[in-house]
């Protein structure tokens, strides 16, 4: 636990982080190796001034290296959103009377300063905010712009002259909003939100043994582990001859305990287990449909190809690359370097030892701008290993006492045909929650399950979120909102009778 | 209602236990279950002891041939069924409050007020076996039932609730510096920022609940004083959806139907109110709209849509969820 919470709170040399630029303005992750570095501003900068930081830490460029600098404070920040994200119209409700852009013009004689006496500050090391001072100082128009104008100059400037950056941890919660912004498809449209309920749904805590189905990058394998601390287990299904990548989980900075918590495993090798305990007699039941196809030995319903309809919403291509392959356990390791939706190239100069590990996720601003500055570099060959294989033992266990829990985040797949399939591997009294960006076949699963009462308490939920600026005479929701999070079916199995 | 370690795990009911009494999503129950007892409801009456070695999850019937099912507690199920001694937070805003602070097990985070508890059993379930949440009520009352409710869920080794105004006093000093998360449901959460501020480990998380916009607005003026960084404000709800199987008849059948009705009007035949399986206008034969005729040739009833509406009773607005990380130094 003193380890676990450690590297929760501290970045420590071989830890990924999720590094923040100018409040939002860009997210990257990058894995913090001694060599490691990263595109700040025009400059490439060594990452190691980052180690052993506490998240939350601030720094800035300063003669070409990063410096620790205090946290901007949202004071400040507050004031900059807010000048930035006028309420419709840009009427500004305490804007200065008689103060408005009419008399502005722009003839490039404002600035008072040059080039060479910008480059002399810099060479003199004076921080970045001295030279936006300095440049503020030095406009004539400056003083007669609107405080909406002002402010973006005052950023446009920081940005150039100034910019800043925060380290965090990267949590499932921080890593599905970057996901959810940049590329969306990869995380089948979930919103972080949407994970949440999910998790409570799900019943997920410690000791739990979840069953997770997850083509949604790892983003539910992820938070599962997160939510669960390295106790209990989580055995994440797949239906191909070739699991889905779980990119996300290897971003956690997951302890071994933590981390020797997750399974893999085909659905077949479930279900021949479970027709090998039932044969037993030990475990008698079977859904009155599902049981043909459990019993089967291949990839039962699940072929790839009669599933691939729904192409428009961008689900298309999660799991194309799968190949049959007869050894799991190394294509596990390898299906990192596939499936990212951001272009990634090489670090220049760095060597072997890669300078940072993942993707980089450029992040939508508040007026829907997208900074699409990539620089991802190659994976780290050590990158945390995630999903072992189950043996026998633990097979025969989960068959006989059944999980305590099932979350699926499968996009492509019929609901009710993978359902039917996992339902009998729950053990009674335990829920389940069934994602689906579409409503639809999620309507058709309950339907079934309700016919076939094998669950109580059946619902379709629509999760709704919505982000507000609260500032003095400032309030009002965001303009740019994810209008949709997906559909959950859940409900509790009932023991069969 | 806590999972237990694998090899302690325990599937049939015993004395003592509680469990959930299912009739329908919207009537619901919690009872301990006492051999000796029964329950009596609308489905009939069932005695406890019958109950006791069943599996969690099974169906019992009462003496009158009813029958519910009796479900292991999960915070969700007590959050449905626990006795509303103050307005509660429910899943939506409760799951995500729990992933924002990201709690996880070994966090430790104190909340006020207590309220009913709802909330506080699902912290309680995020930061198991290893972490605590303190709790605490200026309601002595409240806090006491609370920490019934507590016990009787195994919640014992967990949960910690104490009686103390937190917005005049708050939180005790003992927590100082120690604290991954604070949660606030207090009608002036401001008053409890400054003491937050001190019990909060560096970038350790805030949240505030707050159902008005102006609490939110004097809140994050107390936030910003005290060097809060990342101060974020989400609504969020839940829409569910009912699904029901329902026929809908093309257009076309009931202008077939017409038409043959007129027809057979005018050799007044069959009268036209009695409802029958008409010959189609073509001359084939046809079944009634909602049967389709199987390879076997039997007559069954077709499949009809299945259709998902929103449940008309939904909560428009619950509160505002305010969130904050503690200064990194
Ligand atoms: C709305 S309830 C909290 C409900 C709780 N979140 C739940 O989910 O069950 C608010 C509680 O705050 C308590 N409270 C109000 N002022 C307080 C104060 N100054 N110090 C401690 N508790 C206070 C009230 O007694 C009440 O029980």
């Amino acid at each position: 636990m003193e380890e676990e919470s450690e590297l929760q709170q501290v970045a420590r040399l071989g830890s990924n982080v999720l590094v923040d630029f100018n409040n939002g303005d860009r997210l990257t992750f990058a894995r913090l190796l001694p060599s490691a570095s990263l595109k700040v501003g025009n400059s490439m900068c060594s990452l190691a001034p980052l180690i052993n930081a506490p998240y939350g830490s601030a720094f800035e460029l300063q003669r070409g290296s990063l410096v620790q600098i205090p946290p901007p404070l949202p004071a400040d920040l507050a004031e900059a959103q807010a000048a930035l994200n006028p309420p419709a119209d840009s009427m500004l409700c305490d804007e200065p009377r008689g103060r408005d852009n009419r008399s502005l013009v722009d003839d490039n004689t404002a600035q008072k300063l040059s080039a060479q006496d910008i480059d002399r500050m810099r060479t003199d090391c004076a921080s970045g905010k001295d030279i936006v001072d300095a440049l503020i100082a030095n406009s004539s128009t400056f003083h007669n712009k609107t405080a909406y104008s002002q402010e973006k100059y005052k950023k446009k400037k920081q940005k150039k002259y100034a910019p800043f950056l925060v380290i965090r941890r990267p949590s499932t919660r921080r890593i599905c909003e970057a996901y959810a912004v940049k590329c969306p498809p990869k995380i089948g449209f979930m919103r972080m939100d949407t994970v949440a309920l999910m998790l409570s749904l799900g019943n997920v805590g410690a000791h739990a043994e979840v069953l997770v189905m997850d083509m949604v990058s790892g983003l539910l394998t992820a938070a599962v582990v997160e939510r669960m601390g390295g106790f209990g287990s989580i055995c994440s299904v797949h239906c191909a001859a070739k699991p889905p990548p779980l990119d996300i989980v290897g971003l956690l900075n997951l302890t071994p305990s933590m981390a020797n918590r997750v399974f893999r495993v085909s659905i077949s090798e479930l279900t021949s287990a479970l027709a090998r305990d039932d044969a037993c007699g030990l475990l008698k039941e079977s859904p009155h449909t599902g049981s043909a196809q459990a019993t089967t030995d291949t990839g039962v319903c699940l072929d790839d190809d009669n599933n691939k309809n729904g192409s428009e919403n961008g689900t298309e291509g999660l799991n194309k690359n799968a190949k049959p392959s007869a050894d799991d356990d190394l294509n596990i390791h390898k299906e990192a370097e596939q499936a990212m939706c951001i272009d990634t190239k090489q670090t220049s100069g760095g060597d072997i030892e890669v300078a940072t590990q993942g993707e980089e996720l450029p992040v939508a601003k508040e007026d829907g701008r997208v900074e699409q500055n990539v620089s991802a570099k190659k994976r780290n060959s050590n990158a945390a290993r995630y999903g072992r294989k189950p043996d026998s033992e633990d097979l025969s266990h989960w068959v006989k006492h059944g999980f305590t829990g099932l979350l699926m985040g499968a996009p492509e797949y019929e609901p009710w045909s993978v359902t039917q399939i996992l339902l009998p591997l729950l053990s009674p009294s335990s829920p389940f929650a069934i994602y689906h960006q579409y409503l639809q076949p999620l309507a058709d699963c309950m339907h079934e399950l309700q016919v076939s009462r094998m669950a109580v308490a059946l619902e379709i939920v629509e999760p709704w979120l919505r982000e507000y600026q609260v500032l003095p005479s400032r309030t009002h929701p965001h303009m740019q909102m994810n209008a949709t999070g997906g559909y959950i079916l859940t409900g509790i199995k009932i023991a069969p009778n | 209602m806590l999972a237990r370690p694998v090899e302690e795990r325990r599937e049939t009911i015993q004395e003592g236990d509680v469990v959930i009494v299912y009739e329908r999503h919207d009537r619901m129950k919690a009872v301990s279950v006492r051999s000796g007892e029964e329950l009596s409801n609308r489905y009939g009456i069932f005695r406890h002891a019958d109950w006791i070695g069943n599996p969690f999850g099974c169906k019992v019937s009462g003496k009158a041939g009813g029958f519910v099912h009796l479900l292991a507690p999960t915070p969700e199920l007590w959050t449905c069924v626990l006795s509303h001694r103050t307005q509660i937070l429910y899943i939506a805003d409760i799951s995500f409050v729990i992933s924002y602070l990201e709690l996880r097990p070994g966090s430790l985070v104190a909340e006020s007020g207590t309220g009913s508890g709802s909330l506080t059993t699902s912290l309680a379930r995020s930061v198991a076996p290893t972490g605590h949440v303190y709790t605490f009520d200026f309601h002595e009352q409240r806090a006491n039932s609370a920490r019934q409710d507590f016990v009787k869920n195994g919640l014992e080794g967990i949960v910690m609730v104490d009686v103390r105004d937190v917005q005049g006093l708050g939180f005790p000093d003992t927590l100082n510096g120690k604290l991954d998360a604070v949660f606030l449901d207090l009608p002036q959460p401001w008053l409890a920022i400054p003491s937050a501020v001190k019990v909060l480990r560096c970038n350790g998380a805030l949240c505030s609940f707050s159902p008005c916009i102006e609490q939110v607005q004097r809140s994050c003026e107390a936030l910003r004083k005290h060097k809060f960084t990342d101060i974020r404000i989400f609504e969020v709800l839940m829409r569910t959806y009912e699904v029901r199987e329902e026929h809908l008849k093309p257009v076309q059948q009931e202008v077939t139907r017409q038409e043959t009705l007129e027809a057979s009007e005018d050799k007044l035949s069959s009268p036209p109110h009695k409802k029958v399986c008409l010959k189609g206008g073509t001359g084939q034969a046809s079944e009634c709209p909602d049967t389709v005729r199987t390879c076997e040739g039997l007559i069954r009833k077709k499949p009809g849509f299945r259709m998902a509406k929103p449940v008309p009773e939904t909560r428009g607005h619950t509160g505002y969820l305010t969130f904050a990380l503690a200064y990194t130094s």
